[in-house]
């Protein structure tokens, strides 16, 4: 596991230095959260109703655009060879960056979650608590399918037009349960009602870290 | 005696084949040029045996221990020098190679890595992010990489490309110590004097195959060999 702290490191060290993927995330979120504010009038029944569906497509955006910068910065000067040529188990590899990109995301959403409050009238102050574990399931779900498809497209000369076609379909599932159960935790209704969604949420993280831990030796390779 | 054997590797991309069936072995201490046209498989076949590419067929051993398998322990025996530098430019000289070090599970030395930055002439620059170097620098930033990690087999790509003579003349000092301590290596080379001079023995890379073998190289064998391996019918 040591591979694992390493890369989760190096790869917040990266972000740290640069600040591209969170800065590429966090001012699309913006746009999206000022052109919603502008288009619709915050406090009405159709906002309330569809604020959770445009927030979660915000975010599925958001990974979209950090993983393409995060894979990015792989692609220069080959520096991913010097990942994959390492002695490491390459589990070790895809959960560094699937983790250190689910921090990512969450740190865009620490940054864009309060305005998205404040325009779009959406009531973070009331709702449950159960919401922060389903941020952080979701956040999981998607940075453990995206640093798989991610990878893949790595070795693929069209990686950056695969990754927002494969990405969606894969995770439209967990995108409807996201968006369901945070729409109950809003409305700060009892967990047993979105149980369902919530255990859909926690096996889509839980399968695809398991997935991504099998398979990343087989997709790192040319 | 053969500290690394490659069986039958094969490799093809979008259905062409690149290497069809490359055999190979290196010695103890033996410094192998590879040689073949552009588009031959040398590099192909060099980062198939770094890791970082998977053959579709063929096995092979390094010291007894099976090469491409999962577990990836046969990668700390092999270390490879491409033609780029497989280094995060965002990351100082120093980053990196704490990077490759944590990776291989070796300790960092301070005073090794100032030891070989005044060495290969990148003293004062071991903060800088490594992505302003110049090509040449990199080079040489490479070459401290391989002095500071501990492997048996090297795999050089055009290891003297962009580096100027006094670089050179680094190059042929290391690969001569590499070799005194028994290290084996790999390497290709498009100036053919300096590496004929440098090599115990080239193959020649060619349809796929290795098509020829020679010891104690001289320029005018791998000027011939190279020359019948651009004649047509020769892939």
């Amino acid at each position: 596991m040591s591979a694992f702290w390493t890369v989760l490191g190096k790869e917040l060290r990266l972000e740290w230095r640069t600040r591209e993927s969170v800065a590429v995330m966090v001012i699309f979120s913006l746009a999206v959260i000022l052109l919603f504010a502008f288009a619709f009038n915050a406090g009405s029944t159709s906002i309330k109703l569809f604020a959770p569906g445009l927030l979660w497509m915000t975010y599925f955006f958001s990974a979209v655009l950090g993983l393409l910068r995060s894979f990015g910065r792989e692609r220069e000067m080959d520096a991913y060879d010097l990942l994959i040529s390492s002695p490491v188990d390459r589990g070790d590899i895809f959960l560094g960056k699937a983790l250190a990109f689910a921090l990512l995301l969450a740190l865009t959403q620490v940054v864009s979650l309060p305005l998205f409050s404040l325009f779009l009238d959406f009531p973070l102050a009331t709702a449950s608590p159960m919401i922060i574990p389903i941020f952080l399931l979701a956040d999981v779900a998607i940075a453990a399918v995206g640093t798989v498809v991610a990878g893949i497209g790595l070795r693929s000369p069209h990686g950056d037009t695969l990754l927002p076609v494969l990405l969606f379909p894969l995770l439209t599932p967990m995108l409807i349960a996201t968006t369901r159960s945070t729409s109950a935790a809003l409305a700060d209704r009892p967990a047993s009602e979105y149980d369902v969604w919530l255990m859909l949420l926690l096996t889509y993280s839980v399968v695809f870290l398991l997935l991504g831990t099998f398979i990343f030796d087989y997709i790192s390779e040319q | 005696m053969a500290v690394l054997q490659l069986r039958e590797v094969a490799k093809a991309f979008h259905r062409r084949p690149v290497l069809r069936d490359i055999s190979l072995s290196l010695d103890a201490g033996e410094r192998l040029l590879l040689i073949g046209r552009n588009g031959s498989g040398k590099t192909t076949l060099l980062k198939i045996m770094a890791g970082v590419m998977r053959p579709e067929r063929g096995r092979g051993d390094l010291h007894g221990q099976p090469l491409f398998t999962s577990d990836g322990a046969w990668r700390k025996s092999v270390a490879h020098l491409g033609h780029q530098a497989a280094l995060y430019p965002s990351f100082s000289a120093r980053e990196n190679l704490k990077l490759v070090l944590k990776l291989r599970r070796l300790p960092w030395n301070e005073d090794r890595f100032q030891e070989l930055l005044d060495l290969y002439g990148l003293q004062g620059r071991s903060s800088d992010p490594v992505g302003i170097y110049s090509e040449g620098m990199l080079r040489r930033l490479g070459l401290i990489r391989l002095a500071m990690t501990d492997w048996q087999v090297a795999l050089l790509d055009e290891p003297a490309t962009a580096l100027d003579m006094d670089g050179i003349e680094l190059l042929t000092t290391a690969m001569n110590l590499w070799q005194a301590e028994g290290r084996s290596l790999l390497f290709t080379s498009h100036d053919i004097a300096w590496g004929a001079g440098m090599a115990d023995r080239w193959a020649l890379l060619s349809g796929g195959v290795i098509a020829a073998e020679q010891s104690a190289p001289d320029e005018q064998s791998i000027r011939t060999a190279l020359a019948a391996a651009a004649l047509p019918g020769a892939d």
